[in-house]
């Protein structure tokens, strides 16, 4: 058993998981009676990430959008005020979080929402917030076009 | 607070019209108006509007999207005061969604500058979701809900 072969990727020998090999793996890895406490601790953090993802206004944006089904990161980009790098951070930041995931499509990006970090109500409350928001735009927008024919009232 | 209101499972949208109540209420439950406002997205149409507006009244509401396909809303008005409250049930019609009665008030507030419309979406949690779950998101939820909402 040499340790420094185990990290040594580019071995293109079927990997035979024998008992040697087990020994062999890092400490940090084996499971171990300190798990469960971890496992606690790795759903708080979840919590936190998802929490700091979703306290940015365009990041929630970007959910709300992604509401409406799947889409190319230059679509989705699209209707935001910032650079495409500045974007690609806040996807990054989502895809941490685990609420989006991006797809390679040819040469594109596809995102689309991670429906499981968001639970049931948590999506219906995205879609039904940026649903009445919509609505309120076309109703504005209604009332103003019909303001201006006079039939106010 | 969290612990004494449950589950957060509502979201409360406001927004100021410059038209009278009559104006707003009329808009929302006059068929022939919402045809030329309720679009939900982008391609849609509204193509089916049937309102029973009393107390006890149905509704349907339908719109089609460019590519044929057809989302249904429907519920039962439980308010009807005209022109400042109701409140109705909201059922999507969706085979391939879990049926979920939702609930939806709509108050229409006479204010300095037209009507403050109020939309307060409420019962959007899925019964099936366990009690350990709902603990453990009920704080999330309602930091979503008031980050969402909060800025409207």
């Amino acid at each position: 058993m040499e340790p420094r072969n185990l990290g040594d990727r580019s071995r293109r020998q079927p990997q035979i998981s024998s008992p040697n090999q087990r020994r062999g793996q890092p400490a940090g890895r084996r499971p171990g009676h300190f798990q469960s406490k971890r496992r606690q601790d790795d759903s708080t953090s979840n919590l936190n990430r998802t929490f700091s993802a979703l306290a940015d206004p365009t990041r929630r944006a970007v959910l709300e959008k992604l509401a409406e089904g799947e889409m190319t990161v230059c679509k989705l980009a699209k209707p935001f005020p910032v650079s495409l790098p500045a974007f690609s951070k806040h996807l990054r930041v989502l895809e941490e979080a685990g609420l989006i995931k991006r797809e390679r499509d040819g040469r594109m990006f596809r995102c689309r929402l991670e429906a499981t970090q968001l639970v049931e109500p948590a999506r219906w409350i995205v879609s039904y917030g940026s649903l009445w928001r919509r609505q309120f735009d076309e109703l504005a927008e209604y009332l103003e076009s019909d303001k201006k024919l006079g039939r106010n009232r | 607070m969290s612990a004494s209101k449950g589950i957060s499972d509502s979201l409360e949208i406001t927004r100021i019209f410059p038209a009278p109540p009559q104006r707003i209420f009329r808009a929302w439950t006059d068929p022939a108006e919402l045809r030329k406002w309720w679009k939900v997205g982008d391609g849609m149409t509204l193509t089916v509007a049937e309102l029973d507006l009393r107390v006890g009244g149905e509704f349907r509401i339908g719109v089609e999207s460019r590519e044929g396909n057809v989302h249904m809303v429907r519920g039962r008005f439980l308010e009807v005061i005209p022109p400042e409250r109701l409140v109705y049930t909201w059922i999507v019609d969706d085979p391939n969604l879990e049926k979920m009665e939702t609930l939806v008030t709509a108050d229409f507030r006479e204010s300095e500058s037209g009507t403050k419309v109020t939309i307060k979406h409420e019962r959007l949690s899925n019964a099936k979701l366990s009690e350990s779950v709902q603990l453990g998101w009920s704080s999330v939820l309602d930091g979503l809900t008031s980050m969402i909402t909060g800025n409207t």
